[in-house]
């Protein structure tokens, strides 16, 4: 049996491996790098949790518990989310103009909630703990537990839907793997939302507010990364020309990302005007760090104005045509992500709990900057990322060939003058 | 708790009725965390104990709360001792503490202690988040307790948490905080937390809530001095108490 | 007889002007007293209640209190129950001369930096000697003496006002043969410390002025005089130096 099933995969793995090594020596040497920071981060991690000690290692403290850790981990969950969301308009909902984007959006869907898990793995103190008491001994009202337990079964899914994607006869059972792993993949992203907006105890993030803005800043980072890594891939790795399909699908999802990003500074405005009325005081003290505080800086230039007003006009610029400036447009907006990210973790929790009961213990913001132990453990989830989306493009041909993306072509050629988005 | 104040025609004051509504926590609050079903905790209580007046607001025999004289308070720092060495709190974390409050306006005294402690919250913000259910409230006492075992220290509790009450052990590799010393001491049939016993002004009142005779019940159910919580705005409904004079 | 009355007019205000005054200029304790025992930690700050509320020493120190800085805390009952019944600090802080032992508790029970204060156990004294700049004069009329405390400043306040002296006005009375004796200043003054209390104008500053009570007291004691001066005639000087008979010589 064994030798049978050895038999059966042995040629793949092989042809992939070989695959992988005519990628050239730049392309290696990136491998490689991704590959030594990915030990790096791991090894950290390991010496914070169980040799150094959290406290020691970690720059979390009693008042702030979490901290960049989490944000990188809500970061690629929700990048997840959005890759899993964004294509499944695609090859789910049925719009044809994102049907080129399927493959290689649920293989990054899966490699980023993995590198996600990766993460929060060497941040919670006591891992193995939590694949026994998690499955026998849930707490059904838990927002933590029902995101953790859905990320899981969306991983499930999408790794389901990858595999049927590859054989066009299992198409039907692609679309209904697929359409499970978006349910579970929003509403997980929405459980991710719902474990800080649930929390009555900090009303910078308690309110209906972050479960809802979860998913919208999902759609767009899926956008982003999208824009990101698909440039990538052909440019960069396989050094391909776009196919027609492919870049019209590009240019749906860069007119996709101006009206998201139109909503989000929306969404922004209005979360910055209410909270900053006045009540709970909490709150507002909170805003004020990240208006004119110490995060001022985070919020105005990175998040703002390298987040969603210059991507807004490269993008715009560009027409959805200019790869390249829809690339800068998306590198600029994953950079500003990730800091948005840390900001939401850490300004939730930098006003301290008794700062309305006016005592001297309480009396001064907190203050956090990351430890080299984090800094290398998010370095790491990063470098686990960027390694398997380069090994993915080698193992799995650029996911180019694919029958799904022949399909397109057909159905491109069969309707005359398709060049814009409907 | 007969509505005094409408029999006097009087209007009732915001104290009372802000009393009246941290009282009122029965089923409605066990209730909310998880749609009412999962977590009913009064029907256990009932069962066992004769409905009446007290009992049917107050879901935990003994409902254990403390009262806290907070002008009384002198900074000996005396219960932070005892907590430390009965519970063998290590130094890098607190289960009580002492909390100071500067008014350099004010006529006469200039500051004030207030201790803080963990509030045993009837609506509790981190029981709820606990992905494993290592912590939760005691059916019986009210306690909001830990199972060290099955906390995979994802620190979301001490997110939650309104009142900074919880920290992270690393002897004990789980969430810490205060559970009135039923571990050390109320289990092994000692009537009173350490802080309690070690307070010299009689700052700390611990008692039995829904017992008309303790201390703890006749100093919450009067109307002439205010009894107030900390951040009772949160929507937490602690058991901890506050009061002056 | 007018003069007369006039001059015993005069005396009377002397008197009563001059009699047991006490300092009330500034007294530095080096920031307070901080008392850690049986709990801690409670100030008292001697600039609050001299300074600024006008105390006179003796309202405190003539039974209340000890001189010596942190004493009281060693002793069993210096308790709040004490307070409330009068003793200690209770005897003013009753509600009526000041606030209430049993009110306003954080006004004296801080949380303070031991480097704030000035006496504090197992700490060194403050860095000086308690600053106390008045001329105290002891007796009256002719006989009075200007005890210059600023000179005796290198000394501590319990060095004399322990067993030495009472701070109460009037609780010190020295007659001329107590100044044989180790009392009062005569502990230091014999000779052998400091200078002798022979040397009369050192203190008394005017010879004549004390001289007649010299002659009275030997006629109340019918030759006292004789015990120091061998020449009855002359008191001026001594022949030898007086034997201070039976107790410690120093």
């Amino acid at each position: 049996m064994a030798d049978s099933g050895k038999k059966r995969f042995l040629p793949h793995i092989k042809s992939a491996f070989e695959r992988v090594l005519s990628g050239g020596w730049i392309y290696l040497l990136f491998v490689g790098l991704f590959g030594i920071f990915l030990l790096i981060g791991i090894g950290a991690g390991i010496h914070a949790l169980f040799i150094a000690g959290s406290r020691h290692a970690y720059a979390t403290s009693r008042e702030i518990p979490v901290a960049i850790l989490i944000a990188t981990y809500v970061f690629f969950v929700v990048a997840s989310t959005g890759l899993c969301l964004v294509s499944s308009l695609g090859h789910v909902f049925g719009v044809e103009n994102f049907l080129p984007l399927a493959k290689r959006c649920v293989y990054l869907a899966i490699i980023t909630i993995l590198s996600g898990f990766l993460v929060i793995g060497l941040e919670i103190e006591n891992p193995f703990r939590m694949a026994i008491y998690n499955v026998i001994s849930p707490n059904f009202s838990s927002n933590i537990w029902w995101m953790g337990t859905l990320y899981g079964f969306a991983v499930v899914f999408l790794t389901i839907e990858f595999i049927l994607l590859f054989n066009e006869a299992h198409h039907h059972k692609a679309v209904i793997a697929g359409f499970l792993g978006v349910i579970t993949e929003v509403a997980a992203n929405s459980n991710l939302g719902g474990v800080f907006a649930m929390m009555h105890g900090r009303p910078y993030w308690y309110g209906p507010y972050f479960p809802v803005y979860f998913i919208l800043s999902a759609l767009i980072t899926g956008c982003a990364f999208i824009l990101f890594f698909f440039f990538l891939a052909h440019k960069a790795v396989n050094k391909k020309p776009f196919m027609e399909s492919t870049q019209t699908a590009l240019k749906a999802v860069s007119k996709l990302t101006l009206l998201l990003l139109a909503v989000m500074m929306i969404f922004t405005a209005w979360k910055v005007l209410t909270t900053s009325v006045g009540s709970p005081a909490a709150a507002a003290a909170a805003l004020s760090v990240l208006t004119e505080g110490p995060y001022s800086f985070n919020f105005w230039t990175i998040e703002i104005l390298v987040g969603m007003v210059i991507p807004f006009v490269l993008i715009l610029a560009s027409r959805g045509r200019n790869l390249t400036v829809m690339f800068i447009a998306a590198v600029m907006m994953i950079f500003s992500l990730f800091f948005t990210r840390l900001d939401m973790v850490v300004v939730g929790q930098i006003v301290p709990q008794y700062f309305e009961v006016g005592v001297v213990e309480y009396s001064k913001l907190h203050t956090y900057s990351p430890s080299i132990h984090e800094i290398l453990v998010v370095l790491g989830g990063i470098s686990f990322c960027l390694l398997a989306f380069l090994l993915g493009e080698k193992v799995f041909s650029g996911f180019a060939d694919s029958p799904q993306t022949d399909i397109m072509k057909e159905k491109t050629t069969d309707v005359a003058g398709v060049e814009e988005l409907t | 708790m007969t509505d005094k104040a409408s029999h006097k025609n009087i209007p009732e004051s915001p104290f009372d009725a802000e009393r009246r509504a941290f009282l009122k926590i029965g089923l409605k609050i066990t209730g909310v965390l998880a749609g009412g079903s999962i977590l009913s905790l009064v029907s256990n209580i009932n069962k066992a104990y004769s409905l009446d007046l007290f009992r049917e607001k107050y879901p935990y025999k003994p409902h254990y709360a403390m009262v806290l004289r907070q002008d009384r308070c002198i900074d000996c720092e005396k219960c932070m001792k005892a907590c430390i060495e009965t519970n063998h709190v290590p130094d890098y974390g607190w289960r009580t503490k002492i909390l100071k409050r500067d008014l350099s306006s004010a006529l006469d005294q200039k500051w004030e202690f207030i201790p803080i402690l963990c509030n045993q919250c009837n609506n509790p913000p981190c029981v709820r988040t606990c992905p494993t259910t290592a912590t939760y409230k005691d059916k019986t006492n009210g306690i909001v307790q830990m199972n060290n075992k099955k906390c995979i220290g994802c620190k979301s509790c001490i997110m939650a948490c309104p009142y900074d009450a919880r920290y992270y052990n690393e002897e004990k590799g789980a969430i810490d905080k205060c559970d009135f010393c039923f571990e050390s001491r109320l289990s092994k049939g000692i009537n009173t937390p350490a802080c309690v016993e070690a307070c010299p002004s009689d700052v700390r009142i611990f008692g039995d809530l829904s017992d008309p005779s303790s201390r703890v019940f006749q100093l919450v159910h009067q109307l002439q001095r205010p009894v107030w919580v900390l951040r009772q705005e949160i929507g937490a409904k602690p058991n901890i108490f506050y009061m002056k004079g | 007889m007018k003069r007369n009355l006039v001059l015993i007019i005069l005396l009377a205000l002397f008197c009563i002007a001059n009699v047991g005054s006490t300092g009330k200029s500034s007294f530095s304790d080096g920031g307070g007293i901080l008392y850690t025992q049986p709990v801690k930690s409670v100030i008292f700050r001697h600039q609050h209640h001299v300074d600024v509320k006008k105390i006179s020493c003796e309202k405190c120190h003539s039974g209340l209190f000890e001189m010596q800085a942190l004493l009281a805390q060693e002793k069993k009952d210096f308790i709040m129950d004490s307070l409330y019944k009068g003793r200690y600090c209770g005897a003013c802080h009753n509600g009526k001369d000041a606030f209430a032992s049993d009110k306003q508790c954080a006004r004296c029970h801080v949380r303070i930096s031991e480097k704030d204060v000035g006496h504090v156990k197992g700490k060194a004294k403050p860095y000086k000697a308690p600053v106390y700049s008045t001329v105290a004069t002891l007796g009256k009329d002719q006989r009075k003496v200007p005890f210059n405390h600023e000179k005796h400043a290198s000394l501590n306040c319990m060095d004399c006002h322990s067993k030495l002296f009472q701070i109460r006005k009037g609780s010190t009375k020295i007659a001329l043969e107590t100044h044989q004796s180790q009392k009062y200043c005569f502990n230091c003054h014999n000779g052998k410390k400091e200078f002798s209390w022979n040397n009369c104008t050192k203190c008394h500053q005017n010879w004549k002025d004390i001289k007649p009570y010299g002659i009275l007291t030997a006629r109340a004691d019918r030759g006292s005089c004789v015990a120091c001066h061998t020449n009855p005639d002359e008191m001026k000087s001594l022949v030898k130096p007086p034997e201070i008979g039976g107790e410690a010589e120093g």
